[in-house]
């Protein structure tokens, strides 16, 4: 019998959008793992003389994709990176290896999905992939920042051709909450948890021919800290409408992830909660007047010699 | 059993089949099924069988003299 400590999943991307590539990039998931096909069934309206009962029901509009999250780890994760920021990344470096993402358009993914049940691990691709949004959360207690990406795949298929890929794991470095260094307008900032959330601009659509993904917006990144009110110097920045450079990095030995760029301040003056610490969330969203370079760019230092 | 040698973009290696590692420019040996689907997802060449020499075969010529 198999479990749920049976299932897999691999990514690719996909050579021509929309087509299967055999998966090559496998990751630890932490479940659930969201990747399935909802159908909408709909119920005929007609009215049939002496019938009370439904005497229709048949496939409306479906949806295929879903969220999967990992644990951040250095190697593998340019993949990721791809698939949400930056398709066509700069790599420089001779081991270890800095692969530069700028944000522009996103790669097209495949992924395979090895299901669990009884008699097997069975096969499910899903193909045309793109990422809708992605979200980077940490905390002290959770300690493994998770990376989830929100999928929107168009094709799914599941009669066990191709069969179930080998799964192969690079040696991957971890990362964790204390090797987190945020900046703030230059000044290392000592917090509780941070999150970043990002859009692609991606959205799906329903149509005759079955569900279609194309940009349709702008992509964003935002992020926040909850830290320790230690002044009103943020606030300040906030209220005064004044930009800062804002980075998050995670340094692992010769690995590192380094989330940098320029923002704008959001949120309110700090007020207070409890008997305890007055805290502050410090809210941001990247953007430039100058490049998208200079709004927001990662940079992902690893072991692997290609994004 | 297939001999492979892992050439992809990790170069600190990888683990297969759970956990048996194998470093960049490492061969190890497979199970067939194993080996074929990691060579088709590509990082992995496979390693021909490395055969024992022939023994010489006699020269017609030589033995033509010993029978004369």
């Amino acid at each position: 019998m198999s479990t749920g400590l049976n299932a897999q999943i691999g990514y690719n991307v996909e050579s021509t959008p929309g087509t299967y590539t055999t998966v090559d990039t496998f990751f630890e998931f932490v479940p659930p793992l969201g990747l399935t096909k909802t159908v909408n069934r709909v119920k005929s309206n007609g009215i049939r003389a002496n019938r009370v009962m439904s005497h229709e029901i048949t496939d409306g509009p479906w949806s295929i994709g879903g969220p999967v999250t990992h644990e951040l780890v250095a190697e593998s994760t340019g993949l990721l990176m791809e698939a949400t920021i930056d398709g066509d990344p700069a790599t420089t470096g001779d081991g270890p290896y800095a692969h530069v993402f700028q944000m522009g358009d996103v790669n097209s993914i495949c992924a395979q999905v090895g299901l669990p049940s009884t008699s097997a691990v069975h096969p499910v691709q899903f193909a045309g992939m793109k990422a809708a949004g992605w979200s980077l959360t940490n905390d002290a207690n959770g300690v493994h920042p998770l990376f989830t990406v929100d999928w929107l795949a168009t094709t799914i298929d599941y009669d066990g051709t191709p069969s179930l890929a080998t799964a192969s794991y690079a040696s991957f470095t971890r990362f964790v909450f204390t090797q987190a260094v945020l900046s703030v307008a230059s000044a290392a900032v000592c917090m509780d948890s941070f999150s970043l959330a990002g859009t692609t601009g991606y959205v799906q659509e329903f149509r005759n021919c079955g569900p279609v993904n194309f940009r349709n917006d702008k992509p964003t990144v935002q992020g926040s800290a909850v830290v320790d009110l230690a002044n009103l110097t943020q606030w300040g920045l906030l209220d005064a409408d004044t930009e800062a450079a804002v980075s998050i990095t995670y340094t692992s030995g010769t690995s590192s992830l380094v989330f940098a760029g320029n923002v704008a301040f959001m949120g309110s003056l700090a007020t207070v909660q409890d008997t305890g610490k007055t805290k502050e969330t410090v809210e941001f969203e990247f953007t430039s007047i100058t490049s998208d370079a200079a709004a927001f760019t990662a940079t992902l230092t690893n072991a692997d010699s290609a994004a | 059993m297939t001999a492979i040698k892992y050439v992809g973009k990790h170069r600190n290696g990888v683990f297969i089949a759970g956990d048996v590692f194998c470093d960049y420019g490492q061969t190890i040996e497979a199970p067939d099924d194993v080996a074929a689907s990691l060579l088709e997802q590509g990082g992995w060449e496979s390693i021909e069988a490395v055969k024992p020499p022939k023994p010489p075969k006699a020269d017609k010529a030589d033995s033509n003299e010993t029978e004369a």
